[in-house]
């Protein structure tokens, strides 16, 4: 009767002295046992030539769980074009704060708001209250033009009256601008500075966008790159592995 | 003088953050493999690596040295792995056979051994895998840890808390299973002098 745990024991050598010759002596008269031994050995030649991948490791434990990067490693992963949206952002808002102007981002996109109308909040007519910013930014050059002659008119009109004022200080300035025309004025200019900052935003946004586009390209174009490089690294450290398989191999033969 | 597990696991227990990661240096490839030979997974067999060294860490004031830290870390992969086999709901799988390019092969080719007989050993590599996916979880794994990682017989025992004559019995059908697969491959033929089973 063949004893199979024998058998494992010793192929793998792990049979002491009186049980290993006892299987000898057992291996000596079973021709079964023979063929078996010799071709689970063979069997055993074999696995020997399956390798894991060899991939790059970077395990290691670092005090907190969650540890963030480290400020300049982080720095180090910001692509240049978020550097120079970022850089943008801060310069409108130096500027936003040093002209009170407001930016937000909201489901309609940048806002931009000049603080002059919270800080003398006009009486302002129902529809100039309903129009939007975006209406209120489409002022033509020609109503500029407009407002410009009027108050190159309200100005040389203001000049005449201090002259006459000095005459008849008690008697009313004739052509002298009213408080609500120049409310008028006033929005009117905040209406053309709210466009040009609306255009120079569309503009850096506009910029940041083809910025993004191309450095996904790259980046994707690196990526691949860099898989293939990886892929022929792996394929040659398995070939490598699989040569040293074969030296053991050979030299067990 | 490179320090023993042991002095690098006292240390790691008294908080010296260095010495784990000198054992997690020392072992990552060795559980790496484990892994990828129980689930047959590059990706997968990764994650359950770099699992098996944070709940090492996380467990390290209960290891108390009652056996050798790489059996311990074995066993945490090794339930790893078998949590992932049940999550799966599936066999380990024998990864998809890359391409062969025989320009570079024939770079690497000793000159005493043909691209032919090259090009069949990697082939033969693939059919090994081929054939251990198909085992059961418990012959494969026993086979892995004997062929792989050299563990004794008793040793593969305790791990897998089962008999000794367990063991060895998973061992002689794992590889009886194994030998007819490779037959059946035409292994045996191209590597083999012996007879086919």
């Amino acid at each position: 009767m063949c004893n199979k745990e024998q058998l494992v024991g010793y192929l793998y050598d792990e049979l002491e002295g009186a049980e290993r010759r006892s299987f000898e002596a057992h291996l000596e008269t079973c021709a079964e046992c023979r063929a078996e031994v010799a071709g689970l050995r063979r069997t055993r030649q074999h696995l020997t030539t399956w390798a894991p991948p060899e991939p790059e490791f970077n395990f290691h434990i670092v005090r907190g769980a969650a540890a963030p990067l480290s400020a300049r490693r982080w720095f180090g992963y910001v692509p240049p074009w978020a550097m120079a949206a970022a850089a943008s952002v801060l310069v409108l808002a130096g500027a936003a704060a040093i002209a009170n102007v407001e930016l937000r981002y909201g489901p309609d996109g940048f806002v931009v708001r000049t603080g002059w109308a919270d800080a003398a909040p006009a009486p302002v007519s129902a529809a100039t209250q309903a129009a939007t910013p975006a209406a209120a930014s489409a002022v033509s050059s020609e109503q500029l033009k407009a407002v410009v002659q009027v108050l190159e008119t309200r100005l040389l009109e203001l000049e005449r009256a201090q002259g006459a004022q000095t005459v008849k200080a008690s008697a009313p300035v004739p052509g002298a601008i009213t408080a609500p025309e120049l409310r008028k004025i006033l929005a009117q200019n905040e209406a053309r500075q709210r466009e040009e900052t609306n255009l120079q935003v569309a503009q850096i946004w506009k910029d940041f966008s083809a910025a993004r586009v191309t450095d996904f390209t790259r980046l994707q174009d690196v990526i691949g790159r860099a898989q293939g490089v990886t892929n022929q690294q792996l394929r040659q450290h398995r070939e490598s592995i699989e040569g040293l398989y074969r030296v053991s191999a050979s030299q067990q033969r | 003088m490179a320090s023993t597990d042991e002095e690098l696991v006292a240390r790691s227990r008294g908080g010296d953050l260095d010495s784990f990661n000198q054992l997690v240096l020392r072992w990552e490839r060795p559980i790496y493999a484990l892994a990828y030979r129980v689930i047959g997974r590059e990706e997968d067999a990764r994650d359950v690596a770099q699992e098996t060294f944070l709940r090492a860490f996380r467990a390290l004031s209960g290891f108390k040295g009652q056996a050798k830290f790489s059996s311990w870390l074995y066993r945490i992969t090794l339930n790893l792995c078998r949590d992932w086999i049940r999550r799966e709901r599936r066999a380990p799988v024998a990864q998809a056979p890359e391409g062969i390019d025989l320009i570079e092969l024939a770079s690497e080719a000793e000159p005493a051994e043909s691209i032919e007989e090259l090009v069949a050993r990697r082939e033969l590599g693939r059919a090994v895998a081929r054939a251990m996916a198909l085992l059961p979880e418990e012959q494969r794994t026993a086979i892995v840890l004997k062929e792989y990682h050299g563990l004794t017989f008793q040793e593969i025992a305790n791990l897998l808390d089962c008999p000794l004559s367990t063991v060895k019995t998973r061992l002689y059908q794992g590889l009886g299973v194994l030998r007819k697969q490779l037959a059946h491959a035409g292994v045996e033929s191209v590597f083999g002098n012996g007879p086919k089973s």
